[in-house]
């Protein structure tokens, strides 16, 4: 007697919305559209770009919530190797967290290189600036690659842990860059004594940089409750899969049956 | 008589395949990590350290440069000409001016007062560029048509 009945659907899937996350969506959603709307109709061109300017409305705010992600990520990292506070959860937002940084990252590089080819005349070139970002993207891509080898969870998660904070390195450099460095990027505009940024172009990149953080944590909530729900997934159809050999043994010693006596196919590993 | 028997390995070996091809995409990751890192390490350390050369960096190395290529920096002067063959105009950093002709089509905020990064290489008494890049900075200035209207009436009454 075989069991390949398939396990009872739940009668409700759980999900990963909940009133927070969906009123953080709706209120990065105006932040969002305010945002659009003020850049593209309410603040003046420049002077010196014309046009182009609108771009600083969507670059630097992206550009800085990557950072904010691979913060994340190197935060919860070092929480996951300090013993008192390892737990899965914090390797969990990790991953969730690299993977919003990466998917910002490459929104800063895909932007700056458009408003680089509109405004320099190039659409890539090897300064530092661009090199550090570039490096930045590759080195996460590497971690989220290193996050899916095998091994035991725990070793994983050690591995990715590490390599982390040390991708995180990277960062400080990058956003020093400028100041290191001869660059064809620009400097500073906002984190300095005296912003060189007035008006409505100064409130509209206040506010983008607002709304993209809102963004940024509502994906992350999101992208963290999936990997928990992966979790549970694993776990539960570990446990289904070792119920259903169990059933089958019970089968086979009553009547055997050549699906029993065949081997058994591996348990999933992640 | 010979029989084919092909079993399933067992239990061990196939635990110490996995392990090896474990150990093996672990491998492979990291040397795509390390092969990433090191190109752009390469490419940013090669360049990062002086991008470019500044107009009187550029004619106090220019025995030592001779020919090879480099990046010029310097911000274009008043009297910029157009022609088929391409534009000419003179750039100036810390007070040393460098004539440059370039064969291309200057980017769209090219114009006098801008500070520009050049690629090209020395070619006897000029610059000759192949790239131009605008190197606008880190200040925003709004353009708005009510700005001069605002200060009119000051600048009338400020004159003598």
């Amino acid at each position: 007697m075989t069991t390949n009945a398939a396990p009872a659907a739940p009668s409700r899937h759980p999900g990963t919305g909940n009133l927070t996350t969906r009123v953080l969506g709706v209120v990065a959603l105006v932040a969002l559209a305010l945002t659009a709307w003020l850049g593209l109709v309410v603040s003046p061109p420049d002077v010196v770009q014309g046009q182009l300017v609108r771009l600083i409305y969507v670059h630097p705010a992206v550009a800085t919530v990557a950072y904010l992600g691979f913060g994340v990520c190197a935060l919860s990292s070092l929480a996951w190797l300090w013993p008192r506070t390892r737990s899965r959860r914090w390797d969990a937002l990790a991953g969730a967290s690299a993977e919003v940084g990466v998917m910002f990252c490459a929104l800063t590089l895909a932007t700056g290189s458009i408003w680089g080819r509109a405004s320099w005349g190039v659409w890539w070139t090897w300064d530092a600036r661009l090199t550090l970002t570039a490096l930045l993207f590759a080195v996460f891509i590497g971690y989220l690659g290193l996050r899916r080898t095998g091994g035991s969870p725990e070793g994983r998660a050690r591995r990715s842990a590490v390599a982390a904070i040390v991708c995180f390195l990277v960062v400080p450099v990058d956003r020093e860059a400028t100041n290191w460095w001869q660059t064809l990027h620009q400097g500073n505009t906002i984190t300095r004594s005296n912003p060189t940024i007035h008006g409505w172009q100064l409130a509209t990149i206040s506010l983008s940089f607002v709304a993209f953080c809102l963004l940024f944590a509502w994906v992350l909530i999101h992208r963290y409750r999936v990997e928990l729900l992966e979790d549970r997934y694993e776990h539960e159809g570990f446990a289904l899969a070792l119920s259903q050999r169990r059933a089958e043994g019970t089968g086979a010693a009553a009547s055997p049956s050549p699906e029993a006596a065949a081997p058994a196919p591996e348990a999933p590993v992640r | 008589m010979a029989v084919d028997t092909i079993s399933p390995p067992s239990q061990p070996l196939r635990s110490r395949r996995g392990w090896l091809a474990s150990r093996r995409r672990q491998v492979v990751a990291g040397l795509v990590i390390l092969a990433a890192l090191g190109f752009l390490a390469f490419q940013g350390l090669s360049n990062a350290t002086q991008y470019f050369k500044t107009a009187d960096q550029a004619v106090a190395d220019k025995a030592r440069l001779g020919t090879s290529q480099f990046r010029l920096e310097g911000t274009v002067e008043p009297g910029i000409r157009h022609d088929p063959s391409g534009t000419e105009f003179d750039v100036i950093a810390n007070n040393v001016s460098v004539h440059v002709i370039d064969s291309q089509q200057p980017p769209q905020l090219f114009k006098v007062g801008i500070p520009v990064v050049l690629e090209g290489h020395w070619q006897g008494s000029y610059y000759s560029a192949f790239q131009i890049m605008v190197k606008h900075t880190a200040n925003y200035v709004e353009s708005h048509p009510d700005r001069l209207k605002s200060q009119l009436p000051t600048t009338a009454t400020s004159a003598p």
